[in-house]
């Protein structure tokens, strides 16, 4: 498969889920790149000529078929060639007829200029160049920057859509690739002999369809729905914009846009560091987490290894084992929300002030018990009981998005 | 545990548990007094998961007694049962358990919901004997 280093790729970075998109953004974006770069300077091409070109009647100097190949066969086209002289300067110009598939139809077209007679054409009066033979148009610019912005902003708006929108894809292909995983190895459910039939309606925990490197199981993180960070998308926009009007400006010597430039380039530095700072401060790394088993009865025990790369410097983090309640209620409006409630929670680790550097790990080993008086898992169409192993953090004064691997507690089965 | 409907029937329902955790519920039913012919005898048990008000139910079992039991005769029912979900109640959401007993005449439906307790861990006890002269409805819902 030529494309396999692409499945290697991102199969290591499964677990990282902002590495895994930025990779696939910077490869989204490398095609968009030069038509990102070319269409501004098109755009910007244009604009000079609508400021300085003026109009002019050029003589028709020459004329000939050429032909070019396309789809193994020939094609005809009528080409004259333009000249004009302004004060012993002479500029000459191509203006192209259109394609024909045989030559008796471009011999024919040819004959719609003859040599020595008079075209409109535009030339720059200030420098005495850029003769050309089209009329320069406003809407041409403007399309042109309009797709370059497209162009290159277009991996900023996939990867805010992406983020936006990662909890509902990333859920359903984690479910099928669960259900699929299950379907091959039934280990964990199977050991519970008679389980009730309704506990098949239960949620399978998100599992990463791979074992982890220390326990059989590695959890992934539960993808909260509005999880994507539209900060991002606004420095990738703006900085777009500074790029576009940056280049028009260049390419048009005009000196009274520079402060516009600028004032964007700091718009879009302000953003970036925004988003950074927003991004640091709002959420941490997700810990890898791995168990024996995910599905487990009350009073049932499974190990757990909770490992933490840096960088990372928090306040306080702690590790729970926590079962909550999950309502849909109707608001005021109509409208419809959801609720939680935290009604039990175990501490399983603690830490306090963990700092760690780019290459530092912070390891535990853990044994995870479900209460023995547990209530199970529950799922209904409007509400749940959702049993997880949390990480909750605080870093600074502010606490971080709490993280959750969810768990799957069945019924305890008496007989 | 035992109900009345005193409607268009007026019925009496006992259930062998008030505790479940078996893999069937059974109990007897005991039709005292109808206005109008008896057409069936339906016995259904549903959960009901609810918070302010808006709830999921879910009909995990019904059966038809058949033929309709006469006047003043016990008529003993067994529905296959899930063993659950337990019943809960948490500071958001309940999770209840009922039996539905709905006596449908010539005139419409009588029905009487009674309410019991799942618990997967917990052993069943007996419920209490069914005492016609004083007895309880937990909750009822005449169609």
């Amino acid at each position: 498969m030529p494309f396999a280093f692409l499945d290697r790729i991102d199969s290591r970075l499964a677990t990282q889920p902002s590495s895994r998109l930025a990779f696939w953004l910077a490869f989204a974006a490398v095609p968009l790149l030069p038509l990102g770069l070319g269409l501004p300077v098109l755009a910007a091409r244009e604009v000079v000529a609508l400021a300085r070109d003026v109009p002019a009647q050029c003589e028709v100097a020459g004329a000939r078929i050429d032909f070019t190949h396309i789809r193994r066969r020939n094609w005809f086209q009528p080409l004259w060639e333009v000249a004009l002289t302004v004060d012993g300067t002479r500029m000459t110009a191509k203006l192209w007829g259109t394609l024909r598939r045989t030559r008796a139809a471009a011999t024919a077209d040819l004959r719609g200029h003859a040599v020595g007679e008079s075209v409109p054409c535009w030339y720059d009066a200030e420098r005495r160049s850029g003769l050309r033979t089209t009329e320069p148009q406003l809407w041409r610019a403007v399309m042109a920057a309009l797709g370059g912005l497209v162009c290159l902003g277009g991996p900023g708006y996939v990867g805010a859509w992406a983020l936006h929108n990662r909890g509902k894809t990333e859920g359903e292909l984690l479910a099928r690739a669960v259900a699929q995983r299950s379907a091959a190895v039934p280990e964990p459910l199977a050991p519970v002999d008679g389980l009730p039939a309704w506990t098949q309606e239960l949620p399978l925990p998100s599992i990463v369809p791979a074992a982890g490197s220390v326990l059989s199981r590695r959890l992934e993180p539960e993808v909260v729905a509005a999880g994507g960070d539209p900060a991002w998308a606004w420095p990738i926009l703006v900085g777009a914009g500074t790029l576009v009007l940056g280049m028009v400006t260049l390419a048009n010597d005009a000196g009274w846009l520079w402060p516009f430039v600028a004032g964007l380039g700091l718009a879009t530095a302000a953003l970036l560091v925004h988003a950074l700072r927003s991004g640091q401060e709002g959420s941490m790394p997700a810990p890898q987490v791995e168990v024996g088993r995910f599905a487990l009865q009350p009073g049932e025990r499974t190990e757990l290894f909770l490992e933490q790369v840096g960088p990372l410097h928090v306040k306080e983090l702690a590790v729970t084992l926590a079962l909550r309640e999950r309502v849909t209620h109707r608001e005021a409006d109509g409208s419809m929300g959801t609720r939680f409630a935290e009604v039990k929670s175990v501490t399983l680790c603690a830490q306090d002030e963990l700092r760690l550097s780019r290459r530092e790990r912070w390891q535990r080993r853990l044994t995870l018990e479900i209460p023995a008086d547990a209530m199970c898992s529950f799922q209904s169409s409007q509400h749940g009981l959702e049993w997880a192993v949390t990480i909750d953090a605080i870093a600074k004064e502010c606490p971080i998005a709490p993280i959750r691997y969810p768990l799957l507690v069945l019924p305890l089965v008496t007989e | 545990m035992t109900a009345a409907a005193p409607q268009l029937a007026d019925f009496v329902v006992h259930l062998d548990h008030a505790l479940l955790a078996d893999s069937h519920l059974s109990g007897t039913v005991r039709i005292t007094s109808t206005t109008s012919p008896i057409l069936a005898l339906e016995i259904s048990a549903f959960w009901f998961a609810a918070h302010q008000g808006l709830a999921d139910m879910k009909v995990v079992s019904r059966t038809a007694l058949e033929p309709v039991p006469a006047l003043n005769t016990d008529a003993r029912f067994t529905l296959p049962f899930p063993k659950g979900p337990p019943t809960y109640a948490g500071e958001l959401l309940t999770i209840d358990w009922f039996v539905r007993v709905s006596v449908i005449t010539d005139a419409g439906v009588a029905a009487a919901d009674i309410g019991f307790r799942v618990h997967s861990q917990a052993t069943p006890r007996p419920a209490a004997s069914p005492s016609p002269g004083s007895v309880s409805t937990l909750s009822q819902r005449p169609s």
